[in-house]
């Protein structure tokens, strides 16, 4: 698992990466359409239009659409019945309330608020241009609401009251933050425009007069009213605060509308002017206006990404489309990656599985003693593609008698597992059988190469034999085993028998030894010679030493302490590597090879390689030719010839017959012919 | 003796680099040249180098293993495999003089298998030889 969370660990950073991007592109689409609005609508606060009114390419296109505001508010105070001039319309809307009946005003109350609200966004947006007249007509404009509104009595306000109920009805439902942010905004809007008007000493008055006239209704306006004209704006700001304003506050707000947009809508262009000229109070009031309303859309931090995003050039927008693409690329190809690997790594785990249940198969548990022997076996598999392909098995034979299998399948991994359970249970069944060593060899080999396909085996097969004290061996292809006592290159290797499969008939040679002592055999794998200390072969030589220093401790003479011996003297071990240890009591005596055994067909019985076995298995030079030839007349006449040199103490005697495992397979082939039949 | 072939070469992860070197040593003979120890990492470019030169024509082989200071089973196998798929009438000569070498194709049995000559001029003789007793 561990790994497991490394793997996924690794592909964490991009994912990470992806997200956050995501999360950044799901941030710029939500201020998109805020930043449009900023760009197409005026700044919420007058300090905003102050600075948009500094950016000289947005100010004509907000002159523009303020111009066509006022025009509008025009023609809305044309239907009201108030003079067309707009410089009028703000003060008609204001004054027109009280002087209208009480059916009447209400609906003249609500042309006059849209009179306002039009006004006050051409002011809004007009806040960006300059011009100084704007501000003779805001304290002209504002001078004449006081007069009118002064009349202004509790019906007045009890009117205003529903008329703002029956607007808000059929406006349709605000909501609550909504309204708590428009509210602060407009009272932000009043307060600065208030403070503008305290600069030029006839608007101040005339605002200060304007909300004193209008909302006198309400207790707070009119303390606001009353409060030093510098701070009737701020004053404005705090009546606001409470977080369901009051009627008051509405009333102030529309003082400060009616204020404004009466000021403002004659020539769109005052406010900016006012603003501008207001600029030392401004920052005094605004911002701290700015802090004190609740509501979230108006904090700063909104306020400043809204400003980020709204000046973001063309540009940059490509560019963080491109990145959100790409984004989304890496973040499909990481997701992609992580199933791969999910799925890599469940199908490592079933491919460990299969080879752990084959493993299991191939090597048995093994009784640690069979009759008198004791009985060990180790397998180390490689730590790369050269892993699988060992097998090993011991078990109990007849009449005491103990048989050993060691083998090596060419080819590694998962092809290589069902051949070493098949050549393990094949051979396993012609020991069982009652063949020695080198006829199960001899029998077995032809199927099994059948079904080996291009595959080919070493295998060593053995039996020890407790009454006689005989160990007999025939190797295919296989190292021989190693026997304490005994020289590592006593046994002939000259004409070895080839491996299985390798198109060569084999099972033609065997070793018997006699074990008149207590000894160690051990069979091997090649992968425990071929392993490399420091680029040198481990070799025979070197494991037989091994074996001996192991041997002074019976008890820990086994398989696995040989192979971990092994493990720790070299850096190296391309193949697998396994073991299996016979430990055999007994007293004194030194095991000694007692007869060699070769199986010549016509061709092998001239060869070479026949003449150096002989040679090596001690047959006077003199009498090799007369052998040869005696071994090819028995070949000529049953296609093999099967030498014995039994090696005891002074010269060997020879034994020639033929081969005694043809007849088996002749007898077994009538046998298939009469079943045929 | 002319290269016509390309080189194939492999990097053993151990120490020893290796190299196959294919030469034309007569008409109808090719060389394989290995030098560098043969095991599980190097026997795949053998196979690949044999193969290559088995399926272009009928052509003797000799491999020569001078330069190859130790064989494992699986190059033996690729060797094995080689001899096996001969055509009719094709022959295969290994060139070796290394000690551990001919030492590991005697106890495998597979000494019996090749011909195992040690020099070029021997396994080019038994090729050629054989050649003309075969036609």
């Amino acid at each position: 698992m561990a790994r497991r969370s490394g793997v996924l660990k690794t592909f964490a950073p991009p994912a990470s990466l992806a997200l956050a991007l995501c999360i950044l592109i799901a941030l710029a689409v939500l201020f998109e359409p805020a930043a449009a609005d900023s760009a197409a609508q005026p700044a919420p606060a007058p300090t905003e239009a102050g600075a948009s009114g500094e950016a000289g390419a947005e100010r004509s296109a907000s002159t523009r659409k303020a111009e066509r505001l006022a025009r509008r508010s025009e023609r809305a105070a044309e239907a009201n019945g108030t003079p067309a001039k707009s410089e009028e319309a703000g003060s008609g809307a204001a004054t027109g309330t009280p002087r209208a009946g009480t059916d009447a005003s209400s609906k003249a109350t609500r042309r006059a608020e849209r009179a306002e609200r039009a006004a006050d966004r051409a002011a809004r947006k007009a806040a960006g241009s300059s011009g100084k007249t704007g501000v003779k007509n805001s304290s002209r404009a504002a001078t004449g609401s006081p007069a009118a509104s002064k009349g202004s009595s509790e019906r007045s306000r009890e009117e205003r009251r529903r008329a703002h109920e029956e607007e808000r009805k059929k406006s349709g439902r605000e909501s609550y933050k909504e309204k708590k942010a428009r509210l602060a905004r407009e009272a932000v809007e009043a307060a600065a425009l208030a403070a503008a008007g305290s600069n030029e000493g006839a608007a101040l008055q005339t605002a200060t007069a304007a909300a004193n006239g209008l909302a006198a209704s309400s207790p707070e306006a009119r303390a606001a009213a009353e409060t030093p004209p510098v701070l009737a704006g701020e004053h404005a700001v705090r009546t606001t605060k409470p977080r369901r304003p009051g009627a008051g506050s509405k009333q102030l707000r529309r003082t400060g509308n009616a204020a404004a947009g009466g000021s403002f809508a004659l020539t769109s262009a005052a406010a900016g002017a006012a603003v501008r000229n207001s600029g030392a109070n401004l920052p005094a009031h605004a911002p701290r206006a700015a802090h004190r309303a609740p509501p979230a859309k108006s904090s700063p931090l909104v306020t400043t990404v809204t400003r980020i995003i709204g000046v973001i050039p063309t540009s940059v927008w490509l560019l963080i489309g491109v990145l959100a693409l790409a984004a989304l690329a890496f973040a499909t190809t990481s997701r992609l990656a992580a199933g791969r690997v999910r799925r890599l790594d469940r199908q490592r785990r079933e491919l460990l599985e299969d080879v752990g249940l084959l493993q299991g198969a191939l090597l048995p548990e093994l009784p640690a003693r069979l009759g008198p022997v004791t009985t060990t076996a180790a397998y180390r598999p490689a730590s790369g593609p050269g892993a699988g392909g060992d097998f090993y098995d011991v078990f109990a034979l007849p009449e005491g008698l103990v048989a050993v299998i060691v083998g090596d399948v060419s080819g590694h991994g998962r092809e290589a597992l069902p051949h070493t359970t098949l050549l393990r249970y094949t051979l396993r069944a012609y020991l069982e059988a009652g063949l020695g060593p080198r006829e199960a060899l001899r029998a077995a080999a032809p199927a099994l190469e059948r079904q080996l396909g291009e595959s080919f085996a070493t295998v060593v097969l053995a039996t020890w034999d407790p009454r006689e004290r005989l160990l007999s061996y025939s190797c295919a292809g296989h190292p021989h085993p190693l026997l304490s006592g005994l020289d590592p290159n006593a046994p002939i290797i000259a004409c070895s028998a080839p491996p299985i499969g390798a198109g060569r008939p084999t099972g033609t040679r065997q070793t018997v030894l006699s074990v008149p002592g207590g000894a160690v055999a051990a069979f091997y794998t090649d992968g425990v010679i071929e392993a490399r200390t420091g680029g040198e072969l481990y070799g025979t030589q070197r494991l037989s030493d091994t074996l001996r220093e192991l041997e002074r401790d019976a008890e820990a003479t086994t398989a696995a302490a040989l192979l971990d011996r092994v493990r720790e003297q070299t850096d190296r071990r391309p193949d697998d590597m396994a073991a299996c240890l016979l430990g055999i009591s007994g007293g004194e005596g030194r095991p000694v090879i007692v007869s060699e055994e070769i199986e010549l067909d016509g061709r092998e019985a001239g060869s070479a390689r026949t003449r150096r076995f002989l040679l090596a298995a001690g047959v006077a030079p003199g009498e090799i030719d007369r052998v040869l030839a005696s071994a090819r007349a028995i070949a000529a006449d049953h296609g093999n010839a099967l030498l014995q040199i039994s090696r005891g103490e002074g010269s060997p005697r020879l034994t020639l017959t033929h081969d005694n495992v043809a007849p088996l397979r002749a007898r077994a082939l009538a046998r298939t012919q009469e079943v045929a039949l | 003796m002319q290269a016509i072939g390309a080189n194939q070469g492999d990097t053993d992860p151990g120490e020893v680099s290796f190299l196959i070197t294919r030469k034309e040593l007569a008409h109808d003979t090719s060389l394989l040249a290995v030098e560098g120890d043969l095991d599980l990492a190097s026997a795949p470019s053998l196979k690949w180098a044999l193969a290559d030169v088995q399926s272009a024509e009928s052509r003797h082989v000799v491999v020569d293993l001078s330069g190859v200071g130790f064989i494992d089973s699986t190059a033996l196998g690729v060797l094995v495999g080689a001899q096996r798929a001969l055509d009719p009438g094709v022959r295969l000569a290994v060139a070796c003089t290394d000690e551990n070498v001919l030492r590991i194709f005697e106890l495998t049995g597979l000494d019996g298998m090749f011909e195992i000559v040690p020099t070029l001029q021997d396994a080019l003789g038994f090729v050629q030889g054989s050649t003309t007793a075969a036609g």
